[in-house]
């Protein structure tokens, strides 16, 4: 083995560039591969940080739920339940050892005289206990703690909050630290690693859900009505116990509690949606890795990208495969000398393997450093809030995967060279040629084929990254309905900073008439729900003449929202009016709609002085039409709005403000942040950019999947141009002798460089095709994600043929050159 | 050597020089040649004399660095690539030692590969001509097999087809029987002679006297002259000499040592 590995090294030294091109095309090949399969493993695979993770389960349940549904990032309307249905199950089943809820809100942190923003999860007595975890010092909360409303006072800090606020102190229990204007005492650290049960967002502080009431000021949560739905479940397996026998006992204890106690409070649904009601059951599903929706939203990029970084491999691995046929071509001599002095098949064997073995070794080291980079450009790609969530170090899955997959991808790459070294003929070999009759028809209908395969592999990349870029395209020329540019945006909540509803409308008043004066401004106003944010308030609504039938969704988006709004933001007044400094609380109720609500509600000309309502009361009086613009992203269709004037609110103790500059937004920065901080120092600021980087972060993931389905085509389309100029510089140098003789049968130059040429492009067209269908799978699974798109867009599918075959030229117009100049008489061996 | 204006080959002066590493070369030096047509020539000569690097200027697959050569009346020596490309194609046919059949094709592929080369032959002309040219050297019924799947001699069968599949004025052989056995060697020879009785123009490098007898002229060249028979017969005599002293020196320089030998006392 020593010997061979020496064989090894000394065959790598001989040939220094082929090697280097091989362990480069390796590294890039794997490098990408093993970022994604990194990146894939922290999203989706990942177990929460917890003992024994894979007990953990979800509790969801699929139909229809009346009253209120509030839901976030931590999963969809079946996993959410009222707190009094939790209760009912807590108890319910031997097959688990604790079931517990919780549910994330936005927290102001006050303490030390600072006050920032971040996140907190209100969470039940037994949500420490059902996830076994210890804490890091203190103490965590007690199920039979967290039982009456507005109590205990208490808060158990995440240890990366403890670490960045308190530095790690462990005197820091027994301290306080206000809490959205609420002063709990700090009675522990939760364990390092541990952030919540969704994964994505980064919390910082756990709080008894007890103190709902006190937190979430202006939410219509509650811990007694049942059709208030907002909190997540989740339980553990009690140890050997299966998902299906838990699910098993607590579904009809689920199906009683509906048919006995919530079926008698459901109001107005139709027949039809009462049996929908009454046949909802109860799942259970394995949540080892938490609850979140990024688990499935992440899911088809992800594979995606995978499949994308796979071609980019295959296509490496082809490259490799004519390099190595290349090294086997060049070594073929030395070889057939040492079977002729009497070195065996294994001898042979263990000294090709022992060049892959080395070669992929050196390859998958290389391609360590180029994952960590592709991670790093993913990272730089995603958002704030979800840049947190991805680690770009060197962790078991990059190192692991790097190596397993550079020796998979040396082997498949190395078969076909090596079993081609193993059935040459020494005596063939010694002896020089004699005939070019034989001379590898195999062998050439292989080169073919690989130069096929990276060309079709190619082809299907530039499909994808083009329609990603069409799609991002399409996105970028979506009308809005708005003018977002140069507008500044951010966001206060001074009700998590105690102020009463109005104190905060006042404060809101002030900071928009002092931002309206700030030089550099054209207009400043107010909005209650974030534009183009993924922020969906609906409301079933009630409209003067309009009879719904049953089941008939009445639902609006709706928005409170300052006087200048839609001057702000250009949005075009239809008919009626805007909204002005007087229609606060004890004016008449008022609302203005758009277009999609006139349509929706059959309102047609006779909108402005119709009367509308959210619930059944019709109190308030449409007294404008505007036109439709975007509302909770910039993909989503525009639905059907309403907006009611800010000040006429009592709930709003969070505000977000838009102001129209004059030039450059961001150069109203440092003036946005000193007027608040003039106002109220310990006032966080939150999300203060520019509208367009608002838009950029609301299609993050188009932007991130288009710039790297480009980049990884890039990469293989220069692979496969390398591996085509390489293939074809070793075809012409395999084919002097043939070249050389057509030359002497009479083929003129130009004839020769042609032909070169057009078995290049034959190749090509063969490429094309199998790319085209591959493309068309790829399109296929790349369909959610693209935005008003066919995956078979001609313009896309022609732009990706021109550009291969252009690429394919340029690969093999030197080639083709070297044909036309090859001299029959060199060629032809004569003298 | 006469010269004569009718001839299909005439070559004034021609001499080739290589460059390698700063050493020259003069593989050809002063070739005056005439070949008429039907003629059947035959230049022998020991390895390195420079007969390859004639017939490979002879075919127009090199170019001289001096001298003139003509070929059907046609100033040859300076003309382009293309047009070089083109007159191989009309006027010279080619058969090689080591035959040279292409691999990927089959053998009326390999026949018809020539006229592929040349302007306004149809598809079906080009299969009948080979067709024609491969009943003539008796390998019509293999025309679909692949060059591997034929001996050597049918191989160099097949060759000798494509060569004359366009019709040359001449046909340029280098070696032809020199990777064949001395059966298939002398099938070969015999159709070279079939052909040149039916009026080919034929012109055969060969260093085996006894195929070079099958020619109506010999030439022999000897350090890149054309030399007749009785100087050449004189220039081996002086190299057959020079190697015999060179071989006594030898064994001069060895026989001390076995005096040693003998003289060593045995214990």
């Amino acid at each position: 083995m020593k010997a061979a590995m020496a064989a090894a090294w000394r065959t790598l030294k001989r040939r220094p560039g082929i090697c280097v091109v091989i362990v480069l095309t390796l590294a890039l090949g794997v490098g990408v591969n093993a970022a994604v399969f990194s990146i894939f493993h922290q999203v989706l695979l990942q177990d929460l940080d917890v003992p024994r993770p894979g007990e953990l389960v979800v509790v969801q349940s699929t139909g229809p739920r009346s009253g209120s549904i509030s839901i976030s990032g931590s999963g969809g309307e079946e996993q959410i339940f009222s707190y009094p249905l939790y209760e009912d199950l807590r108890e319910a089943s031997s097959h688990l050892t604790g079931i517990a809820g919780f549910r994330g809100i936005n927290a102001n942190l006050a303490a030390g005289g600072e006050t920032t923003s971040g996140s907190g999860v209100l969470v039940t007595g037994d949500y420490f206990s059902t996830l076994e975890l210890r804490p890091e010092v203190g103490r965590l909360f007690r199920a039979d703690e967290v039982v009456s409303a507005g109590a205990p006072r208490l808060v158990v800090l995440s240890h990366a909050f403890w670490q960045d606020r308190y530095g790690a102190d462990p005197g820091t229990v027994g301290k306080t630290l206000v809490v959205n204007g609420h002063t709990l005492e700090i009675i522990g650290v939760a364990p390092a690693g541990f952030h919540g049960m969704n994964p994505f967002n980064k919390v910082d502080v756990f709080m008894p859900v007890t103190l709902l009431d006190d937190l979430t000021s202006g939410i219509n949560w509650s811990l007694e009505d049942r059709r208030s739905h907002w909190l997540y479940v989740f339980g553990r397996l009690a140890p050997g116990a299966l998902i299906a026998d838990a699910q098993e006992e607590l579904d009809p204890v689920f199906r009683n509690i509906i048919r006995a106690i919530e079926v008698p409070l459901q109001q107005g649904g139709s027949a039809n949606w009462m049996q929908r009601f009454e046949s909802r059951n109860l799942e259970l599903l394995p949540a080892s890795a938490g609850q979140s929706t990024t688990h499935a939203d992440a899911r088809m990029p992800l594979l995606l990208l995978l499949a994308v970084t796979g071609l980019v491999l295959l296509v490496a691995c082809v490259n490799i495969t004519n390099l190595l046929l290349a090294l086997g071509a060049s070594e073929q001599g030395e070889i057939a000398v040492r079977q002729a002095l009497g070195a065996g098949r294994r001898h042979i064997l263990t000294q090709r393997l022992a060049v892959l073995a080395t070669l992929a070794l050196i390859g998958a080291v290389i391609s360590f450093p180029v994952a960590i980079a592709t991670m790093h450009i993913v990272q730089g790609l995603l958002p704030e809030f979800a840049a947190f969530t991805l680690s770009p170090a060197l962790d078991w899955a990059i190192v692991g995967g790097g190596l397993i997959v550079a020796g998979l991808a040396i082997l498949l790459a190395g078969l076909v060279p090596l079993w081609q070294l193993l059935r040459s003929s020494p005596v063939q070999a010694i002896r020089e040629q004699s005939s070019r009759a034989g001379s590898g028809r195999t062998a050439t209908q292989f080169r073919a084929l690989l130069v096929s395969m990276q060309i079709a592999f190619a082809l299907a990349l530039l499909v994808v990254s083009g329609l990603f870029i069409q799609s991002l395209s399409n996105i970028s020329r979506t009308d809005l309905g708005m003018q977002t540019a140069p507008v500044l945006m951010f966001s206060i909540s001074p009700e998590r900073n105690g102020y009463s509803a109005e104190r905060s409308r006042d404060l809101f008043q002030t900071i928009v008439q002092r931002l309206s004066t700030m030089p550099g401004v054209v207009a400043a106003s107010a909005s209650m729900v974030p534009i183009l944010s993924d922020s969906n308030w609906n409301s079933s609504v009630t409209v003067q003449g309009y009879e719904a039938a049953p089941d008939t969704d009445t639902t609006a988006s709706y928005n409170a929202i300052g006087p200048a709004f839609f001057d702000v933001l250009s949005i075009p007044l239809l008919n009626g009016r805007r909204f002005d400094s007087g229609d606060i609380n004890d004016r008449p109720k008022v609302a203005i709609v758009n277009n999609a609500f006139v349509r929706k509600f059959d309102l047609g000309q006779a909108a402005v002085g119709k009367r509308m309502g959210s619930g059944d009361e019709l109190d308030r009086e449409i007294v404008g039409v505007v036109a439709d613009a975007a509302y909770s992203g910039v993909k989503a269709e525009i639905p059907p709005q309403f907006f009611i004037p800010i000040y006429q609110t009592t709930t709003v103790g969070s505000a977000n403000f838009y102001v129209r500059a004059v030039a450059d937004p961001a150069g109203l920065i440092p003036g946005v942040r000193s007027l608040v901080g003039e106002l109220d120092p310990n006032l966080p600021i939150e999300g203060l950019v520019t509208m367009d980087v608002v838009i950029e972060e609301n299609v993050f993931l188009d932007r991130m999947i288009g710039t790297l389905a480009s980049l990884f085509a890039l990469l293989a389309t220069a692979l496969a141009a390398v591996g085509l100029f390489g293939v074809l510089t070793f075809a012409l140098v395999q084919r002097t002798g043939e070249i050389g003789l057509r030359a002497a049968l009479g083929a003129a130059p130009a004839g020769l460089q042609r032909m070169v040429l057009m078995q290049t492009l034959r190749l090509a067209a063969i490429g094309t095709a199998v790319g085209l269908v591959l493309a068309w799978l790829l399109g296929r699974l790349a369909q959610g994600l693209l935005f008003e798109l066919s995956p078979l867009e001609p313009l896309v599918l022609v732009g990706a043929v021109v550009v291969l075959f252009g690429v394919v030229v340029v690969a093999s117009w030197l080639p083709a050159r070297r044909a036309a100049r090859v001299q029959p008489v060199q060629a032809l061996r004569y003298e | 050597m006469m010269k004569d204006d009718n001839a299909l080959i005439d070559m004034t002066d021609i001499r080739k020089v290589f460059y390698a590493d700063e050493v020259e070369t003069h593989a050809l030096a002063g070739i005056q040649l005439s070949i008429a047509a039907g003629e059947y020539l035959s230049i022998s000569g020991p390895s390195g004399c420079g007969k390859s690097t004639l017939l490979s200027i002879l075919g127009l697959l090199d170019t001289p660095t001096d001298g003139h050569y003509r070929l059907n009346g046609m100033a040859v020596e300076d003309i382009s690539a293309s047009q070089r490309a083109r007159i191989r194609n009309q006027e010279i046919g080619f058969i090689f030692q080591a035959f040279n059949l292409i691999g990927d094709l089959s053998v009326v592929e390999n026949v018809e590969l020539p006229l592929t080369y040349r302007d306004g032959v149809s598809k079906k002309a080009r299969r009948e001509s080979a067709l024609r040219a491969l009943e003539r050297v008796g390998m019509a019924h293999r025309l679909n097999h692949f060059p591997a799947q034929l001996s050597g001699g049918q191989q160099q069968r097949v060759a000798v087809a494509r060569a004359l599949v366009g019709e040359p004025a001449i046909l340029l052989a280098d070696e032809p029987t020199g990777n064949l056995d001395s059966r298939n060697g002398e099938a070969v020879m015999a159709l070279l002679a079939e052909l040149h009785a039916g009026g080919a123009t034929i012109c055969m490098v060969t260093h085996d006297p006894r195929y070079a007898d099958f020619a109506d002229r010999k030439i022999h060249m000897f350090d890149g002259q054309i030399v007749d028979e009785e100087t050449l017969h004189k220039l081996r005599q002086e190299e057959e000499q020079r190697l015999q002293e060179q071989i006594s020196q030898a064994r001069a320089r060895r026989a001390p040592h076995a005096d040693d030998m003998t003289q060593t006392p045995s214990s």
